[in-house]
């Protein structure tokens, strides 16, 4: 493997070899999410749903997408789980590393800077879909990255498979200066929407409020896989409750037994 | 009697046409049986789609027999309220991504209690208003949706119709969906036309529009603290 910058080209040629004899690319998994985010008057709101998935079945039924990124920057991410996680963390530690460095607070645009620079540099298969949100001494800021590095500054944002159903959200109910309780309610109606129409999206709404006075993380904020119907075990029915319709008593004292009868099966 | 008018394709049965480039074959040229055609309440003639006379392709989909879409419509959008049933879509056919046609009705009235709105190929559209009482796939609820509108107008749609809402709500509330479906469809414009059924009949409104909002704050500027962000 070639050390550098650029991107490394080396399987390129065997992967126009593998499909040239027939062997069908690997199909790249996209696991299915729901993530949005919202500035609001005092800071953001980001929010995504608890689903993962590995083709149809479910796979974490309350999985964690709004990553860790700085005290004041996170991260929500959509597309491969691995990409994402991988992605994120590698960004929190040279964040890190650069406030060592630097002494100061993150600035949205470092990071913002080193995961487009990072996903250009794998020209798009790194699939990590990002909705990165924070608060810095500029203020509030919410970007959206694509996994083949292009970002997006804007006041309201959504990604996924549930992007258009969450989208449609706040498209409806968007306003500037929002206070924070409408911000947290347009972010969460964002999310069901995307986990009630989406079939790639599902479980809880986990929300995270960043302000310049630090980060909220409200984990299952709404907690829709609430179980609304116990099942008693053992069942226990009333007398009474099949009706009888016939009744026939046999004594055991009538029963004959049989000597020397071939034994019971029992294998 | 409206001429049928003539299919490309033999699935759908070669209809006998002023003058066909190519000779029919016999084996064609009439329905197998009468008795296998269920014909529609309303008298029209039905359309037999023959699954055995479809091109046989690997993926080939029995539903869909236009391979290259060349004008097309995007969303429809339909709801049940309190006095009946409202069908909505904008005026454009696109070719490709160009705005060809900018005042097509792509809802139209069939009869007296009957809309008809579609999004897709529009010669297909065109072809299928002569052949009312068409079997294919058919979908009743109290809202449809079609094209992008499935992933748009849908949630929307499922918070706040309901069945027994007044004409005023409903008009509303197409209206949002409407909205939403241009802001983030690129194939759509900003001019639409509503229809309504109820017992009093069929309409089909003008060409309206809708205001749209585009001066929020946070879009002046988006680079102001991220240069080279879009």
């Amino acid at each position: 493997m070639s050390e550098g910058s650029g991107f490394n080209f080396d399987l390129c040629k065997r992967n126009a070899m593998l499909s040239a004899k027939g062997v069908p690319p690997p199909r790249a998994w996209s696991t299915g999410t729901t993530i949005a985010g919202v500035i609001f008057k005092d800071g953001v709101v980001l929010g995504a749903d608890t689903r993962s998935t590995a083709g149809t079945t479910v796979a974490d039924k309350n999985c964690e997408k709004i990553h860790y990124v700085a005290d004041n920057i996170k991260c929500c991410g959509a597309g491969t789980a691995a990409d994402t996680e991988a992605v994120t963390n590698m960004v929190a530690a040279s964040l890190q590393l650069h406030r060592y460095a630097t002494g100061r607070q993150s600035r949205l645009v470092t990071a913002l800077t080193m995961l487009k620079q990072h996903l250009f540099r794998y020209q798009g298969y790194v699939s990590a879909a990002l909705v990165l949100g924070g608060v810095d001494l500029n203020g509030p800021h919410l970007f959206t990255i694509f996994p083949h590095g292009s970002t997006d500054s804007l006041p309201f944002a959504t990604m996924g498979s549930g992007s258009l159903n969450a989208m449609a959200m706040f498209e409806s109910n968007y306003k500037d200066d929002m206070t924070r309780e409408e911000a947290i309610d347009l972010v969460t109606r964002a999310i069901k929407s995307g986990i009630y129409n989406d079939l790639g999206s599902g479980s809880n709404v986990d929300l995270c409020v960043i302000t310049k006075d630090g980060s909220e993380y409200l984990r299952n904020h709404e907690y829709l896989m609430d179980k609304t119907y116990q099942r008693k075990f053992p069942v226990v029915y009333e007398k009474g409750t099949a009706p009888v319709i016939k009744e026939k008593m046999v004594s055991l004292a009538d029963v004959q037994v049989l000597e020397g009868a071939a034994p019971m099966d029992t294998s | 009697m409206i001429p049928r008018p003539t299919s490309h394709s033999p699935a759908l049965g070669w209809q006998l046409g002023p003058s066909l480039a190519h000779p029919i074959p016999t084996a064609y040229a009439a329905p197998s049986s009468a008795a296998d055609v269920c014909t529609p309440s309303c008298g029209a003639q039905a359309c037999m789609v023959d699954g055995n006379l479809l091109e046989k392709q690997a993926g080939a989909d029995p539903r869909q027999h236009t391979k290259y879409p060349y004008v097309t419509g995007t969303s429809v959008i339909g709801l049940k309220y309190k006095d009946g049933v409202m069908i909505v879509a904008d005026t454009l056919g696109a070719y490709g991504s160009t705005k060809r046609y900018k005042s097509m009705d792509r809802v139209v009235k069939v009869n007296k209690h009957t809309l008809l709105g579609a999004g897709g190929e529009i010669s297909d559209f065109q072809y299928i208003q002569g052949l009312v009482g068409m079997t294919g796939t058919h979908y009743t609820d109290s809202h449809v949706t079609s094209g992008f509108a499935n992933a748009l107008a849908r949630p929307l749609l499922r918070a706040q119709q309901r069945d027994d809402m007044s004409e005023e709500k409903a008009l509303a509330l197409l209206h949002e969906a409407l909205r939403v479906c241009y802001y983030r469809d690129k194939q759509s414009i900003n001019k639409f036309t509503v229809a309504k059924a109820t017992k009093d009949g069929v309409t089909v409104s003008e060409p309206f529009s809708l205001d749209t909002r585009w001066d929020y704050k946070l879009f002046a500027q988006p680079t102001k603290w991220a240069v080279g962000a879009w």
